[in-house]
């Protein structure tokens, strides 16, 4: 336990260390730090998507207009008001909260509507956004922002996904991660055993748009420009598969999810359109042997599962991988 | 102990539950004193449920009053009501099916968790402490169910017995004064209902407790209850000590009568 | 008075078109309980596969109305088998799994089907032939178009003929027992796979229709126009009551409503589809399971 406790902070410090220095020094190939930039992004969205669509068990589709919101919020800020590069992280923070206030907004019909109804009204959100931000001059129109400063790099990537990896790891083993996954279990068991929903969905809600609004900040940060389009269909749909790819309830798998799929979308990138084709291909086969995704509900253990398989207490280890080494 | 039980802990006024033209609870009058063990009894269908439903929170009373010592709860949100202390279990049983046994007893603890989001972040002493405190407390209160060795398990995967004595530990964590018990017996046999029985009384003497249990089993509820309150269609039939209910000629005709035929 | 009357000729019109699409994605939830994805997608291969056979039959005979009633058959019952093979090959595999891996599933299977498209036949835009004599009428100050008149009339034998399938057939009453209990409904007899694919494959078939119609108003298409069927055909399904077909129709309508009337009272013609969605979320808001939907009671 001492160790562990040692090794963590350690480990952040030189990942800290060793990204600054692939930011300012160009050690390594720029199109691998990009993907490698796409990867973290997108485990920061993705853990934000699971948090409602794993964990508490709602299945929104309010991700890509959240992520507009972080998007748009945090470019503007960075291009008009805050240009000054060091204030890049106030500009992910100030957009993630407008995001989370977005993300109370969605809250609201969840107190009343359920299942696929509410799936519609938080399409509905992203759709309606999309059409707003395509309508409003000011903000570029359908043609997007353009020009916003190119501050995303990948130590703020990394620096952003340790806090959103420590920031859902502490929420989910404590009351509100309890109370979470026993709404998702029996919303009504949870209430009647003193949980407040309405106070968890917010919370649940306002986080989980929280960290989708910085990935949408660092994402807008990394191309340099947003457009509507950007958060419509594909997106939805891509966070999704994402999401269901690497597990739902499962931080280690939004991480697989994320990894996986932007790789996969990568190399497969010489195939063109194929990449595509494949890509559903290999998705619909995942979903009929793993319809909870590769890690669904659990996390990778690397120690649970070492110990599994040198047998030492083997059953107790199976016992702990099971249960996510909790 | 004579002035604590001057005034009742738990009073139902003229409650009243009307679905649509279904008068499922019709004019209800009860008080029910501190540590008493008191029984619902009756036919299927004449609103033993409904009436922990409506002293749960989960459906608002059509007309009539509840009052918790001597506060009203009509329009309270279920979760108030708990925290306030009442707690309950289901009939058909409703766990965290993939929660692991702890988390199910864990997650009762959320009404009185003083932590705040900040400190759920933060990861402050506060939180730590209230934390490791709640495990201590919830492993307790899993032993004197006998499934502390059972605790890393998913609750989905605990035979039917623990699954209802499970119930029973979750709804104890919600530290409540009074226990709403709903067929606790459902689908056990003589030698487990006498357990139960064991186990009911004991809990009241430790917890304190003041404990309403709906029941189909006789055997349990001639048992230990002090008093028996027979429902039919929704209406009071009969209130008594279990000797005076398996007298009543009019309990015998509505209830017991058809049951011995 | 003539704008009005112009305007519920367009809304009857277009509200046909929804009500066809919504059919098909309240039937096939209503029976599986799937949200279809892939619904719009479907369209959209239907759409080009009409343009094919069109062009194709138009090689062969002049007339337009053999051409058109040929190639709506043709494609109806080719997309209907294409729905039939999806349902067996990707959706049949996931029957007792949770219900998000079956519309992750189906989110796959559009983007396959449109990808499919992309790769094969260009993502450039088409125009569908015209199969309806270009005839105006006029009645007072009214201008409508033949085109327009056929679509509802069309639409409509559809949603009697459907009706008339649900109500008297034993396949229609068993789809109707099986969206009622499955389980009961295995118990009497009935196949459940038989009925799962009779639902995809009629719901697949309206929504050839569906695109045979639309060709006639809006003949241009690309590979892209699934994705804007699919949200309307989702939102008139769900504004209805989601595996409700009356309230699919209803809900078509209702949206038809929307469109054709929010440009008329707002400046700007593009915050139409706000307006569409905004009135959806407020609809849900005050009844939750939508217009005609059953509204579910949670037991304690």
């Amino acid at each position: 336990m001492r160790v562990k406790n040692f090794a963590t902070p350690l480990l952040v410090v030189i990942g800290i260390a060793i990204t600054f220095a692939l930011s300012y020094y160009g050690l390594v190939n720029a199109y691998y730090l990009q993907i490698a930039q796409y990867v973290g992004i997108y485990t920061i969205m993705v853990l934000g998507i699971n948090l409602v669509n794993g964990y508490l068990g709602i299945f929104s589709l309010g991700h890509a207009g959240i992520m507009a919101v972080g998007a748009y919020t945090s470019g503007l800020l960075s291009k008009y008001v805050l240009t000054d590069p060091a204030l890049f992280p106030l500009c992910i923070l100030l957009g993630a909260t407008a995001a989370l206030i977005s993300g109370f907004v969605i809250s609201i019909p969840s107190f009343k509507v359920r299942g696929d109804y509410l799936a519609i009204i938080t399409l509905g959100f992203t759709l309606i956004l999309k059409s707003l931000l395509q309508n409003m001059e000011f903000v570029g129109g359908a043609r997007g922002l353009r020009n916003i400063p190119g501050n995303t790099n990948i130590m703020w990537v990394f620096i952003w996904l340790v806090i959103a990896i420590a920031a859902v790891r502490l929420f989910i083993n404590s009351k509100y991660g309890r109370s979470t996954m026993a709404i998702r279990e029996d919303e009504i068991a949870a209430e009647l055993v003193s949980v407040n929903i309405k106070k968890t969905k917010i919370v649940v809600f306002g986080f989980s748009a929280f960290l989708i609004g910085v990935s949408g900040g660092l994402l807008s940060h990394l191309l340099s420009y947003t457009n509507p389009n950007t958060f419509g269909y594909a997106m939805i749909a891509e966070g999704l598969i994402m999401v269901y790819l690497g597990g739902m309830a499962s931080i280690s798998g939004s991480f697989l999810g994320a990894a996986l799929w932007t790789l996969l979308v990568e190399i497969l990138r010489p195939l063109g359109v194929w990449r595509w084709i494949v890509g559903a291909v290999l998705l619909i086969i995942i979903m009929i042997f793993r319809p909870s995704g590769l890690l669904g509900g659990r996390e990778l253990n690397i120690g649970a599962f070492l110990r599994q398989i040198t047998r030492r207490d083997s059953a107790k280890a199976a016992l702990e991988v099971a249960n996510g080494g909790k | 102990m004579a002035e604590s039980n001057a005034a009742p802990i738990l009073t139902l006024q003229n409650v009243c539950m009307y679905f649509g033209g279904v008068r499922a609870v019709d004019d209800l009058s009860l008080e029910v004193y501190h540590n008493e063990i008191v029984g619902i009894i009756g036919p299927n269908g004449a609103g033993k449920t409904t009436v922990f439903n409506v002293l749960s929170g989960v459906y608002i009373p059509t007309s009539g009053d509840i009052f918790f010592r001597g506060e009203r709860l009509n329009e309270l949100p279920p979760h108030t009501i708990i925290s306030n202390g009442i707690a309950r279990t289901f009939q058909n049983i409703r766990l965290f099916a993939k929660l692991s046994v702890l988390d199910n007893v864990r997650v009762a603890f959320f009404g009185h968790i003083r932590y705040s989001l900040v400190d759920t972040f933060l990861n402050t002493r506060a939180k730590r402490d209230e934390e490791a405190a709640i495990r201590e407390e919830a492993l307790r209160l899993l032993e004197v169910f006998g499934l502390a060795d059972k605790a890393a398990l998913p609750a989905a995967n605990l035979p039917y017995g623990d699954q209802r004595r499970l119930e029973i530990a979750r709804a104890l964590a919600c530290k409540p004064q009074v226990l709403l018990l709903d067929e606790p017996a459902a689908g056990m046999n003589p030698n487990e209902i006498d357990e139960l029985n064991r186990t009911i009384v004991r809990l009241r003497e430790r917890f304190d407790l003041t404990i309403l249990l709906v029941e189909h089993q006789m055997r349990l509820v001639m048992g230990i209850c002090e008093r028996v309150l027979v429902m039919n269609f929704g209406r009071k039939l009969a209130l008594g000590t279990p000797v005076e209910i398996r007298n009543n000629p009019e309990v015998l005709e509505a209830y017991l009568g058809k049951v011995r035929r | 008075m003539g704008v009005l009357l112009q305007q519920a000729v367009n809304l009857l019109q277009l509200g046909s078109i929804y009500a066809l699409l919504a059919i098909g994605f309240s039937m096939v939830y209503g029976i599986v309980g799937l949200v279809n994805f892939a619904h719009g997608d479907i369209f959209m291969v239907a759409t080009y596969l009409l343009f094919f056979l069109a062009t194709w039959l138009f090689s062969m005979t002049s007339s337009s109305f053999a051409v058109l009633l040929a190639s709506t058959a043709l494609a109806a019952a080719a997309i209907g088998l294409l729905a039939m093979i999806i349902e067996r090959v990707a959706y049949k595999p996931l029957r007792g799994a949770p219900k998000v891996s079956l519309v992750v599933t189906s989110l796959a299977v559009g983007l396959l089907l449109q990808h499919l498209v992309l790769e094969f036949l260009g993502p450039n835009s088409q125009r569908v032939p015209r199969m309806v004599p270009d005839i105006k009428f006029t009645v007072g100050t009214v201008n409508f178009e033949f085109y327009q008149i056929l679509i509802i009339l069309f639409a409509l034998f559809i949603m009697l003929l459907l009706n008339q399938f649900i109500r008297r057939t034993r396949t229609g009453v068993a789809m109707r027992a099986v969206s009622q209990d499955a389980t009961a409904a295995s118990l009497m007899g009935i196949s459940k796979d038989f009925i799962i694919s009779v639902a995809f494959v009629i719901g697949a078939a309206i929504a050839t229709v569906g695109a045979s119609l639309y060709g006639m108003a809006y003949p241009i298409f690309d590979p892209y126009i699934g994705q804007m069927i699919n949200w309307w055909s989702f939102t008139a399904a769900v504004l209805g009551g989601i595996g409700n077909i009356r309230g699919a129709v209803l809900g078509g309508f209702l949206l038809a409503a929307v469109m054709v009337i929010s440009p008329m009272v707002l400046p700007v013609s593009s915050y139409r589809d706000i307006v569409a969605f905004s009135v959806l979320i407020l609809v849900l808001l005050v009844k939750p399971s939508g217009l005609l939907g059953k509204r579910s009671i949670q037991k304690v």
